[in-house]
C-alpha cells in the first residue's frame, strides 16, 4: 500500500507543477481538476471519506467549473483569433 | 487548443490582455522566488514532519467519547453539526456573503436576469435529462446517510449545485421559473434557521446551538436538510454569478464559441 | 525504510504548497494566480488531514476533517469572489494583470 501512497503523492506534485507552468489556459485548468481528483483519492487513503467526497465534488468539480468558465470568458473577450496555422 | 498561443499573442498586441503563460518579468525575481520556495519547503518539511511524527495529541478520544450524546453516528457529522456547529453556522454565513459580493460586483445583472447561454446540442440535452435526476437522487442519499456514514449536508449540497450547473451549461435558463426573492430566501435560509434555533435554545437556558440531548438527532437532521438546500443554492448562485453577460466589450468569438 | 501514509502525504503537502507559492508569485495572469492559491489551500488541507491521522488510531481525528470540509466550501466561495473581481478588473482595464505588475511587462 505504501507504493500507492507514494504514487499518489508524486502524481499530486507533478499535476500541481504542470498546472502551474503549462503554457495554455485550458489544459492548465484540466490538470487542476485532475489534481483535485488525485487529492480526493489521497483523502480516502487518509481514511477521511467525508473529505474525499467534498474535495471531489467541490474542490475539483465546482472550482474547476468556475475556473473553466472564467478562462472561456476571458478568452472570448479577446479579439478575432488568427487563422488556425499552428 | 493549439491556437491558444496565437490567440494570446494576438490579444497581447490588440488589447493588452495578459497571455496565460506570462510570468512576471525579471529573471532575478523568479529565481529568488524559486530559491525561497525551496528553502521554505525544507523548513516546513522538518516542522510538519515533527508534528505528524512526534505530537500525539488530538481530539479523537474526546470526540468518540461524546459521540453517543451527539445524536448521530458519523463522528465527522457530529463535529460539524453538534460539537462545532458554530463553525458550520459561520461557514454558511461566509457563503451568503460571497454570493452577495459576487452579485454586488455586477453592473447590470441581477440574480434572475442573467441570460441563458447558447443551447447545447441533442446529446448534451439528453445527457442532462438523464444526469440531473440522478444527481438529485444522489444528493438526497448522501444527506440521508450522512448521519451514520460518510456523507452529509456539504456533499449533498455540492451535488445539488452540480445538478444546477449542468442544467445551466445545457442552455436551459432555470432562473426564469424562480422568483428572485425566493432564491435569495433559500440562500439565506440555513444561516437564519441556525441563528434562530440557536437563540431559541439560549432562551431555554442552553448554550447557542446546544441541542436537547434527547432530540439531538432530529434537530441535526432538520438543520442538515436546510443547510443542504442553502449550500446547494448558494454554490449554484456563485456559478451563475460568475457566469453573467459579458461585462464591457461584447463577445467577438461567439460564432464558433460552442465551448460554453 | 518504510514511510507511513501520513508521512508521505505530509511531504506531498509541503512540496505542493511551495510549488503553489512559486506559481502565485511568478505568474502574471490573475486566473492563474487564483488557481495557485487554490493549490496552496488544498495542500494545507492535505497537511491537516495527515495531522488528523497522526495517532494511528482506528478512527482518524474527526475535528480536523470537519474543519477541512468547512474550509473547502469557504475556499470555493472565495474563489468565485476572486474570479468575479478578476473579471471586473478585465472589464475596467482590459487586462488580467494587477496594476503593479503591468509596468514591468
Amino acid at each position: 500500500m505504501q507504493v500507492i501512497d507514494i504514487l499518489l503523492g508524486l502524481a499530486a506534485i507533478i499535476l500541481a507543477w504542470r498546472a502551474l507552468v503549462v503554457r495554455e489556459a485550458f489544459p492548465a485548468v484540466v490538470l487542476f481538476i485532475v489534481y483535485g481528483m488525485v487529492l480526493s483519492i489521497a483523502w480516502v487513503r487518509l481514511q477521511a471519506p467525508d473529505v474525499a467526497l467534498a474535495e471531489a465534488a467541490i474542490g475539483a468539480g465546482l472550482t474547476g467549473a468556475l475556473l473553466l468558465e472564467a478562462v472561456g470568458f476571458l478568452e472570448r473577450q479577446w479579439p478575432e483569433a488568427p487563422e488556425h496555422s499552428a | 487548443m493549439s491556437t491558444t498561443r496565437n490567440q494570446a499573442k494576438a490579444a497581447e498586441m490588440a488589447t493588452d490582455s495578459t497571455p496565460w503563460a506570462a510570468v512576471r518579468s525579471g529573471r532575478s525575481l523568479r529565481v529568488t522566488t524559486a530559491v525561497g520556495a525551496a528553502v521554505l519547503a525544507s523548513v516546513l518539511a522538518v516542522v510538519a514532519f515533527d508534528v505528524v511524527m512526534n505530537d500525539k495529541g488530538g481530539l479523537t478520544p474526546q470526540a468518540m467519547e461524546h459521540l453517543d450524546e451527539s445524536g448521530v453516528e458519523n463522528p465527522v457529522t457530529a463535529v460539524l453539526l453538534n460539537f462545532r456547529s458554530v463553525d458550520t453556522w459561520l461557514e454558511v454565513g461566509v457563503l451568503v456573503l460571497a454570493v452577495m459580493s459576487v452579485f454586488a460586483l455586477h453592473r447590470k445583472n441581477s440574480l434572475t436576469s442573467s441570460p441563458p447561454v447558447q443551447r447545447g446540442g441533442y446529446v448534451l440535452s439528453r445527457m442532462t435529462g438523464a444526469f440531473v435526476p440522478l444527481l438529485v437522487l444522489g444528493a438526497g442519499y448522501l444527506l440521508w446517510r450522512g448521519t451514520h456514514a460518510p456523507g452529509g449536508a456539504f456533499q449533498a449540497g455540492a451535488l445539488f449545485a452540480a445538478a444546477g450547473v449542468i442544467v445551466r451549461l445545457s442552455g436551459r435558463n432555470a432562473l426564469q421559473y424562480i422568483q428572485g426573492w425566493l432564491l435569495r430566501g433559500v440562500i439565506i435560509l440555513a444561516f437564519a434557521c441556525m441563528a434562530g434555533i440557536g437563540i431559541l435554545f439560549m432562551t431555554a437556558g442552553r448554550n447557542f446551538l446546544e441541542y436537547p440531548a434527547a432530540h439531538a438527532g432530529t434537530w441535526i437532521f432538520l438543520l442538515e436538510l436546510v443547510a443542504t438546500i442553502s449550500i446547494g443554492a448558494g454554490l449554484w448562485a456563485l456559478f451563475i454569478g460568475t457566469h453573467p453577460m459579458p461585462l464591457g466589450r461584447p463577445p467577438s468569438r461567439t460564432a464558433n464559441g460552442t465551448d460554453t | 525504510m518504510t514511510l507511513s501514509t501520513e508521512a508521505i502525504f505530509t511531504l506531498t503537502a509541503v512540496v505542493v504548497f511551495c510549488l503553489g507559492l512559486y506559481g502565485l508569485i511568478a505568474s502574471a495572469h490573475l486566473v492563474r494566480k487564483i488557481m495557485a492559491i487554490n493549490i496552496m489551500g488544498s495542500a494545507v488541507f492535505l497537511l491537516f488531514g495527515s495531522i488528523a491521522r497522526r495517532n494511528m488510531l482506528e478512527q482518524s481525528d474527526p475535528v480536523p476533517q470537519a474543519m477541512v470540509i468547512t474550509g473547502i466550501v469557504v475556499a470555493v466561495a472565495a474563489t468565485a469572489f476572486a474570479l468575479t473581481l478578476a473579471r471586473r478588473i478585465h472589464a475596467e482595464t482590459g487586462t488580467t494583470q494587477l496594476p503593479e505588475e503591468r509596468g514591468s511587462e
